[in-house]
């Protein structure tokens, strides 16, 4: 790739900013830095780089409020450092191409960002298992039709056996050439099938979001 | 017993002191207008001593009050604790003394209760009993010397049974609020130290462990960085050794060793984090260190993924690598599969299949079950 990347930084420790900048390397270039969701959202609207790196927690509503603000703007990536969090999931459903741990090292987060930059998920074994793990969440709380054979009285958008199978295996670590192979299919196919995952697990979630208003009695 | 002197008194504590003084202070007062009708219609004969017995205790009442706002741990020493409990015999036993025969309504019958709640208060559910019964004595020996007990030994029972009730639940509630406030205490405490340790030294340690060149000093903050977060968590109890360790974390410690030994990058990617019986778990590690070790020995992996999920009530744990790989066809003694992988894993009846091809790495798939002898 010749040309350098513009990319936004968005985190509430300087020391972060700062540290990114510098490792980022010659490939990249730091068009903004921002300490909080609000400017975050200003600076990408501003800029519109060809990447977004967010913190997930950050004063003004963290990654979640800038992945809800700009994910069609710009490709967001977050950085975390934990997968444990909560609402990591929730800004993959929003939008977001995918989250890298904070302690990602260099090679493998350059890496990752050139890919996302293109569009492409950031899509880790570890997210690939936090999607196994929601959807079979998801699939507990069907009250009826939790294989997914009744699409009129299902709620949530049940994943495939296809799109189980390419999960498992990215969880395994394989990438999507060798799960490609293993599946007889091609690695456009197999991304494909990871795409779709992320659009159920956008759309299970705002139908558990209609539900549970339905539920409560909110129209 | 062991009595402290000067307590520290909780915010609880300060609420209860100053209700239990403004309590005091009512009653008193209310106890003083009843001696002052009942001496002007001629029941209570001895107004002098009443009122003599009532100045001192509406004075003690109002400076509970104050002590109770000022320094409320001076209301918690077993001095104050004592001289509130002869005040409240000196007004049982008056009330006997100064009236004369018999009286719808006795000045003290109220006040006499502070004392009492106040023990439970200071000593608890045993303090505010003992204070109750003992009151309660000290009225049954004030109503005997001036009427005599005969036909009077249900009101006397009574009242020490009344009393005495009322400074045991007084004591036991004020212990069921302390411990409240304890665990409240220490919630917010740790939420506030969580949230200093996640802007701090959780950044720091993730910038080691994406900036550092030393293996080592990687996999100690990865090791701290872990066992921070799991303190965060409120599993600190659990002992950081071996058998204190779930399933996953036993799992990331073991690539934490091999990626300090070894070149090659271990990566743990968990669904969920199974809890087998202690022989499978054992059985279990064993066979993935071994796995692992043959990735990196014989295949000369750069990167091995461990997965772990748990989808029907066994533990699926399989190890993936980018390794040279073999064929399963031809010859894998040597490698140590036999007797180190598949033999603890079917000892307690799990299974073990290999998938290799020359050229595209191996995968170890291990299933066994939560308890040994439920097959998978």
């Amino acid at each position: 790739m010749n040309r350098r990347l513009r990319v936004v930084v968005a985190d509430d420790h300087e020391i972060w900013r700062s540290g990114l900048r510098a490792d980022l390397g010659d490939d990249f270039v730091v068009v903004a830095e921002a300490p909080d969701a609000p400017e975050a959202i200003r600076a990408v609207r501003r800029e519109v780089p060809d990447l977004v790196l967010c913190d997930l927690n950050m004063p003004g509503g963290g990654g979640l409020a800038v992945v809800r603000a700009v994910a069609e703007v710009a490709p967001v990536v977050i950085l975390t450092v934990s997968e444990a969090e909560r609402d990591l999931l929730d800004t993959v459903a929003a939008g977001a191409v995918g989250y890298l741990l904070k302690s990602t090292r260099s090679a493998d987060l350059e890496a990752a960002l050139r890919l996302a930059a293109e569009g492409e998920p950031v899509f880790s074994p570890q997210l690939a298992a936090l999607l196994i793990g929601e959807f079979r969440r998801l699939a507990s709380h069907e009250p009826t039709g939790a294989t997914g054979e009744d699409p009129r009285g299902a709620a949530t958008t049940p994943l495939s056996p296809r799109e189980r199978e390419v999960l498992g295996l990215v969880a395994r670590g394989r990438t999507y050439k060798q799960v490609g192979a293993e599946l007889f299919i091609s690695p456009k196919t197999v991304e494909n099938h990871v795409r779709n995952t992320m659009a159920k697990l956008h759309l299970s979630r705002r139908n558990e979001l209609i539900r549970w208003a339905v539920d409560h009695g909110i129209d | 017993m062991n009595v402290r002197w000067a307590a520290e008194p909780t915010p609880t504590d300060r609420g209860a002191l100053f209700g239990l003084g403004v309590f005091r202070c009512v009653t008193a007062t209310w106890a003083v207008v009843v001696a002052l009708i009942d001496s002007r219609s001629g029941v209570l004969v001895h107004p002098s001593v009443a009122l003599g017995i009532l100045g001192p205790v509406l004075a003690w009442s109002v400076l509970t009050v104050v002590l109770a706002r000022r320094s409320p741990g001076v209301m918690l020493t077993a001095q104050a604790q004592l001289l509130d409990f002869l005040l409240g015999a000196l007004v049982v036993v008056g009330e006997w003394v100064t009236y004369d025969g018999a009286h719808p309504l006795r000045f003290g019958a109220m006040w006499q209760l502070a004392p009492v709640l106040g023990a439970g208060l200071r000593f608890g559910t045993l303090g505010g009993l003992v204070a109750g019964v003992g009151l309660g004595f000290v009225n049954a020996a004030a109503l005997g010397l001036a009427e005599g007990l005969e036909g009077e030994l249900l009101a006397a029972l009574s009242a020490i049974v009344l009393l005495g009730v009322a400074g045991a639940a007084t004591g036991a509630i004020m212990d069921r609020l302390r411990h409240a406030e304890d665990d409240l205490a220490e919630a917010k405490a740790r939420e506030r130290i969580a949230r200093t340790l996640h802007d701090g030294v959780l950044q720091t340690l993730a910038a080691i462990q994406r900036r550092s060149d030393d293996e080592e000093l990687v996999a100690l903050a990865r090791r701290q960085d872990r066992d921070l977060r799991r303190w965060i968590r409120g599993e600190a109890g659990t002992a950081p050794a071996a058998g204190g360790r779930t399933l996953v974390e036993a799992l990331h410690d073991l690539a934490d060793r091999v990626q300090a030994r070894d070149a090659v990058a271990v990566e743990i990617v968990a669904v969920t984090d199974p809890r087998p019986a202690t022989e499978v778990r054992e059985a279990l590690l064993g066979a993935v260190s071994e796995a692992v070790t043959n990735a990196n020995k014989h295949a000369s992996a750069s990167r091995v993924t461990v997965f772990v999920d748990s989808p029907d009530g066994a533990v699926h744990c399989s190890v993936c690598d980018d390794g040279t790989g073999f064929d399963t066809a031809g010859t894998v003694s040597g490698l140590g599969i036999d007797g180190s992988i598949r033999a603890p894993v079917e000892s307690v009846g799990g299974t073990v299949e290999i998938g290799s091809r020359p050229g595209e790495g191996t995968e170890v798939c291990i299933r066994v079950p939560l308890d040994p002898g439920n097959g998978p």
